[in-house]
C-alpha cells in the first residue's frame, strides 16, 4: 500500500473531501455537518428562548432590535462513519491487472481521505458472506492499521453480495457512508444488499471494478470458459455474434445498475482495472460527485 | 460384396455429414474467466434467437445413426455371390446380329460364339439348367430352363445369324422376368458388344458377364444409298464409312438395273466417311446397286441397293353436285389425279379409277375401286343411316388410329349429321357421343370411308385438321405409295397392301425364284436378305410392279470393333470366364439389425439417458 501512495499523491488526496449526500448524525465532534445543532461556528437558525436554555446563546443584538429573546443556533460539526465494503471473492483476483488490486487501492484511498478528515473508518470484506470486519477507527494514526487490514484480507470464495451486505446488519455501528467496491458479478444479485444498506441509513457509493477483458473481451475460437469461483465450465465458440451479444448484455447490465442506483439515490461509477489510479481518484470520482 | 441397388446410398449422405460434424468437433481451449455469469446470459440470448443448436454427444443419437445406417445398407440390397450352388441356372445370350458375321474370328464371330455356348452346354452340371436366348431386334428363346444337353445342343444348332441389329433391352427385360421368382441365375452374353442403346433402366438381380467376341475393326461399309429424280435426271448418293483404324483404298462400282455404269476409286482415312454422287444416270433406271471392291471382315455391308421413284399418279373420280372443299383437299393428296362428274352424268362404265368419291349420292351398284362416301343418303347399299343428329358441338376420336395422325379435331362443329349405324365391316374413326361421324373399313375387297355429314353443314373444311385427314384417308384409300420404299435395315418385315381386285402377287426375293401368292394375301413380307424385292400385283391383264429394298449397312452393325455393352446396369458383371454363382442377399439381416438397434434405442430412451 505504501508504494501506491507517495507523498505527492497523498498531498493531492488531502485536498479532496468525501462528498456526503445526506447530512447524517455522527458520534464524535468532527468536521462534517450533522443534523444536530450544536456549538460550532457555522450559524444554522434562530428559535425562541424557553426556560432552561443556555442564556449564553441568546442573541442580544436581536433582543436590542425586537425586545424578544432568541436563541442563536449553530450547526454542530460531527465526524462521519465510512464503511468500506471490499469484494474479495475469487473473481476479483481475475484480470490483467487484477481487479482486487485497484479495489484495495480505492479502499485505501477512501480510508485515507476519511481518516485525514477526522472521520471514522470501518472495513468489511465480502465474498459469499461477510469475511472480515474492522470496527470503526478514527484519526490519522489509525491509517496504517486500516491499510494493513485491507492489504491482509485474503482473496477467495464465491460472490454473494446480498448475503454479505445483510451480514453487516449485525455489526452496523450507525449511519454513515457505505463504499461498496465490487465487480458486481454476483449470480444472486446485489440490489437487495444495497437496499439493506440504505435501510441501515448508509449513503451508498457503489464502485464497480471490471477488467479490460471483461469490458471488451478479446476472445476467439472454441473455448471452454472456466468460472474462477465455481469451477464450472461452459464450452463456447466465440463468434462475432456472440461477442456482440456479450457486449449488449454488459451494456444492459450496466444500464440497469445505473438506473437502480439513480432511483435509490446512490452514486455509481464503473471503473476499469487498467485505468490510472490517479485519474480515478483525481478526475473520475470528483466528476462523478463522489469527492468534492 | 455387391449391391443390387447402389443408388440407395444417396440416402446415406446425411450420415457421413453428421459423423463428420462429430469428427470435426472443435478442440476447446480452456481459459479461466472471472465469472461465466454474463457469458451465460449472452449465450441464452443467442440460443433464444437461433433455430439451431449444436449437436451434443448423445447415446440416443448414436443409436439412431446406427439404425439409419443399417436401413440405408438394407435399402441398397447388398449381396455376395456364392460359388458352387448345385441348382444354378445359366442364361446364355447369343448375339445373332449382322456384325456377328464378321470373319476376324474364324470362321465367324457367330460361329465362335456358338462354339463357346456349346462348350458351356457340355460343362453343365447334373442339376444345372440352361436357357438359350438369341439376341436380334427381338429376343428369341431357343431353349428354356433345360437340363437336357442334347436338346440344348439342338436348339443351339438351330440358331441363325441375321441381318438385324441387336437389341439388348428386350433381352434384359426377358431375363428379368425369367429370374424374378428365383433370383438364382447367372447370365452370360456372347456378343461383340454392338447393341441398340438401353433406353430404360433395367436391373437384374443376378450377375451378368459379357464374353466379348471379335478382335478387329477393319470394315468399310456403304451406310447410305439414296436416289431421286430431279426433272429428267436421276441423282444418286452413296455414303461410304471406314470403321477401321487404318487408311484404306477401295473402289465403288455403280450398277443400274444390273449393268455396270461407273467405278470410282476411294481413299478413306481411319474412321472417315465420304459421300459419292452420280448425277446423270439413265432416266429409265429402276434399280441401282453400289458395290465396294475391297474385301473386308464383314462383306454384308459392301453392297447396297436403291430404287428410283416411279411417279405413276393414281386416278380418283369425284361424283358430286359441287363440293369445292373436297376438291381442294383431294388435290393436295400426293400422286392422286382427280376427275369430276355429277351424279347425273355418272355411268357404271366409268371404271379404272383407284378411288371413287361420292358426295351425297351413291350408285345402285358399287364400282370396283375404293370408295369415299360423303353424306350418304337414307337409302343406300353401303351403310345404314338411321336419322339425323343436330347441333354437334364437339367431335371426338373413337380411338387411337394412324388415320388420325396429326389431325386436331378441337373446334370441329356440325349443324347436322346422319345418324350412322356402324356396319360389321367398318370401325368408327370420329364420333359424337358414341354415334359414328366418320367410318372406315374394308367392304368386300375394297376400302371404304364414310363421312356421315355434308361438309357444307360444318365448319370442318375451315379447320387445319381437315386437309390432313383427307390426306391420311387418301394415302390409305389409294395404296401403292410404298412403291420404291427403301428400308435401311431397321425392320425385318414390311406390310403388304394389295390393290383392289388383285388376283395374284408375284414376289421375287433377292437371288431367288419368283414366288406366286394367291389370295388370301399375307399381310407382311419378310425382308431378311439384303437386296431388292420385286412385288408384282396382277389385276386382270394389268401388272403393277413395286420394289422394296433392304440394305444391311448401318452405323451400328457395320462398326465391328468389339465394344463393351451399352448398359450400366451390369451389376456384379465382369468379362471373362463364366462362373455359375448365386447371390446371397444381406438386406434381411441388416433390417433385423436396424430393428434391434431401434428397440435398444427405445429402451435407452425409457431409461432416460
Amino acid at each position: 500500500m505504501d508504494k501506491v501512495f507517495d507523498q505527492e499523491f497523498l498531498a493531492k488526496l488531502g485536498r479532496l473531501t468525501l462528498q456526503v449526500r445526506r447530512i447524517m448524525a455522527g458520534r464524535n465532534s468532527g468536521e462534517r455537518r450533522s443534523p444536530h445543532k450544536g456549538h460550532a461556528v457555522e450559524f444554522a437558525d434562530f428559535r425562541n428562548y424557553v426556560g432552561g436554555d443556555d442564556f449564553r446563546h441568546i442573541d442580544w443584538n436581536a433582543y436590542a432590535r425586537t425586545e424578544k429573546l432568541f436563541l442563536k443556533l449553530f450547526m454542530e460539526e460531527q465526524d462521519l462513519l465510512l464503511t468500506i465494503f471490499l469484494d474479495l471473492s475469487q473473481s476479483m483476483g481475475w484480470g490483467e491487472p487484477a481487479k482486487e488490486r485497484l479495489a484495495r487501492q480505492l479502499a485505501g484511498a477512501f480510508a485515507y481521505l476519511a481518516l485525514a478528515g477526522f472521520d471514522r473508518v470501518a472495513v468489511a470484506a465480502c465474498a459469499d458472506r461477510l469475511q472480515g470486519y474492522l470496527p470503526p477507527v478514527r484519526g490519522r494514526p489509525s491509517l496504517q492499521q486500516v491499510w494493513d487490514f485491507i492489504a491482509g484480507l485474503p482473496l477467495g470464495g464465491l460472490t454473494d453480495l446480498n448475503t454479505a451486505l445483510k451480514d453487516f446488519g449485525r455489526c452496523a455501528p450507525g449511519p454513515g457512508v457505505a463504499l461498496v467496491v465490487s465487480d458486481l458479478l454476483s449470480p444472486h444479485g446485489f440490489q437487495e444488499g444495497l437496499k439493506y444498506l440504505q435501510y441501515l441509513k448508509q449513503d451508498v457509493i457503489l464502485l464497480q471494478v471490471l477488467s479490460p477483458d471483461e469490458l471488451a473481451p478479446a476472445l476467439h475460437g472454441h473455448l471452454r470458459l472456466v468460472d474462477s469461483e465455481t469451477g464450472d465450465a461452459r464450452e463456447i465458440t466465440v463468434t462475432a455474434g456472440l461477442l456482440k451479444a456479450y457486449r449488449r448484455r454488459l451494456e444492459e447490465f450496466t444500464r440497469e445498475t445505473r438506473a437502480f442506483c439513480y432511483r435509490r439515490g446512490m452514486a455509481f461509477v464503473q471503473l476499469g482495472s487498467n485505468e490510472s489510479f490517479e485519474d480515478i481518484i483525481l478526475r473520475t470520482l470528483p466528476r462523478a460527485g463522489v469527492f468534492r | 460384396m455387391h449391391l443390387f441397388n447402389p443408388a440407395a446410398f444417396w440416402f446415406a449422405v446425411t450420415i457421413p455429414i453428421i459423423i463428420l460434424m462429430y469428427l470435426l468437433k472443435p478442440r476447446y481451449r480452456e481459459i479461466s474467466v472471472s465469472s461465466t455469469y454474463l457469458w451465460e446470459q449472452a449465450l441464452k440470448d443467442i440460443e433464444a434467437n437461433s433455430p439451431w443448436q449444436r449437436l451434443k454427444k448423445n447415446l440416443l443419437l448414436f443409436l439412431q445413426l446406427l439404425a439409419a445406417l443399417l436401413l440405408v445398407l438394407a435399402l441398397s440390397r447388398p449381396y455376395f455371390p456364392v460359388l458352387g450352388d448345385i441348382d444354378s441356372h445359366v442364361i446364355v445370350v447369343l448375339d445373332c446380329s449382322a456384325s456377328m458375321m464378321a470373319t476376324d474370328v474364324l470362321p465367324s464371330r457367330f460361329e465362335a460364339a456358338r462354339r463357346q455356348a456349346g462348350q458351356m452346354i457340355d460343362d453343365l452340371g447334373g442339376r444345372d439348367e440352361m436357357t438359350l436366348i438369341g439376341m436380334g431386334e427381338r429376343p428369341v428363346v431357343l431353349a428354356s430352363r433345360s437340363r437336357d444337353r442334347v436338346q440344348l445342343q439342338q436348339a443351339l444348332a438351330r440358331a441363325r445369324v441375321t441381318t438385324e441389329r441387336a437389341a439388348l433391352e428386350p433381352v434384359l427385360t426377358l431375363i428379368a422376368s425369367l429370374v424374378r421368382d428365383t433370383g438364382k441365375a447367372s447370365v452370360i452374353i456372347l456378343s461383340d458388344g454392338h447393341t441398340l442403346p438401353v433406353e430404360n433402366e433395367v436391373r437384374l438381380a443376378c450377375p451378368v458377364e459379357l464374353h466379348r467376341i471379335g478382335k478387329k475393326s477393319d470394315n468399310v461399309a456403304i451406310t447410305t444409298l439414296a436416289t431421286r429424280r430431279e426433272g429428267a435426271r436421276v441423282v444418286t448418293l452413296a455414303r461410304v464409312d471406314n470403321f477401321g483404324n487404318e487408311t484404306v483404298e477401295t473402289g465403288i462400282e455403280l450398277l443400274a438395273d444390273g449393268h455396270l455404269l461407273d467405278v470410282r476409286p476411294l481413299r478413306l482415312g481411319p474412321r472417315e466417311a465420304k459421300d459419292v454422287f452420280w448425277e446423270d444416270l439413265p432416266r429409265q433406271t429402276v434399280t441401282i446397286e453400289a458395290r465396294l471392291t475391297r474385301p473386308d471382315i464383314l462383306s454384308l455391308d459392301n453392297r447396297a441397293w436403291a430404287v428410283v421413284d416411279r411417279v405413276e399418279p393414281r386416278q380418283a373420280l369425284l361424283v358430286s353436285s359441287g363440293n369445292v372443299f373436297m376438291e381442294r383437299a383431294m388435290a393436295l393428296v400426293p400422286g392422286l389425279q382427280l376427275f369430276k362428274t355429277t351424279p347425273g352424268n355418272y355411268d357404271q362404265e366409268m371404271k379404272g379409277y383407284s378411288l371413287y368419291v361420292f358426295d351425297g349420292w351413291l350408285p345402285a351398284q358399287l364400282p370396283p375401286g375404293n370408295i369415299l362416301c360423303l353424306n350418304p343418303p337414307r337409302e343406300n347399299i353401303l351403310v345404314p343411316v338411321l336419322g339425323m343428329i343436330n347441333g354437334i358441338e364437339r367431335v371426338s376420336p373413337a380411338g387411337e388410329d394412324p388415320l388420325l395422325k396429326y389431325v386436331d379435331v378441337d373446334g370441329w362443329q356440325l349443324a347436322r349429321a346422319g345418324r350412322l349405324a356402324c356396319p360389321a365391316w367398318g370401325r368408327p374413326l370420329l364420333e359424337y357421343k358414341g354415334v359414328p361421324l366418320v367410318l372406315v373399313g374394308e367392304h368386300g375387297n375394297r376400302r371404304v370411308a364414310v363421312f356421315g355429314f355434308d361438309l357444307h353443314d360444318t365448319n370442318i373444311p375451315l379447320q387445319t385438321g381437315f386437309p390432313i385427314l383427307v390426306n391420311n384417308l387418301g394415302a390409305w384409300l389409294v395404296p401403292g405409295v410404298e412403291e420404291g420404299m427403301v428400308l435401311t435395315g431397321n425392320g425385318e418385315s414390311v406390310g403388304l397392301r394389295s390393290l383392289p381386285g388383285t388376283e395374284e402377287i408375284c414376289l421375287a426375293r433377292p437371288g431367288q425364284e419368283e414366288e406366286k401368292i394367291r389370295p388370301p394375301f399375307p399381310r407382311t413380307i419378310s425382308l431378311q436378305e439384303p437386296g431388292v424385292y420385286r412385288i408384282t400385283q396382277v389385276t386382270g391383264s394389268q401388272r403393277i410392279v413395286s420394289y422394296l429394298v433392304r440394305n444391311a449397312g448401318n452405323a451400328l452393325e457395320s462398326d465391328v470393333k468389339p465394344y463393351k455393352l451399352p448398359w450400366k446396369g451390369m451389376v456384379g458383371g465382369r468379362e471373362g470366364e463364366a462362373g455359375r454363382k448365386t447371390n446371397q442377399e444381406l438386406w434381411m439381416w441388416l433390417a433385423w439389425g436396424a430393428l434391434l438397434i431401434l428397440l435398444v434405442e427405445w429402451g435407452v430412451y425409457r431409461r432416460g439417458y
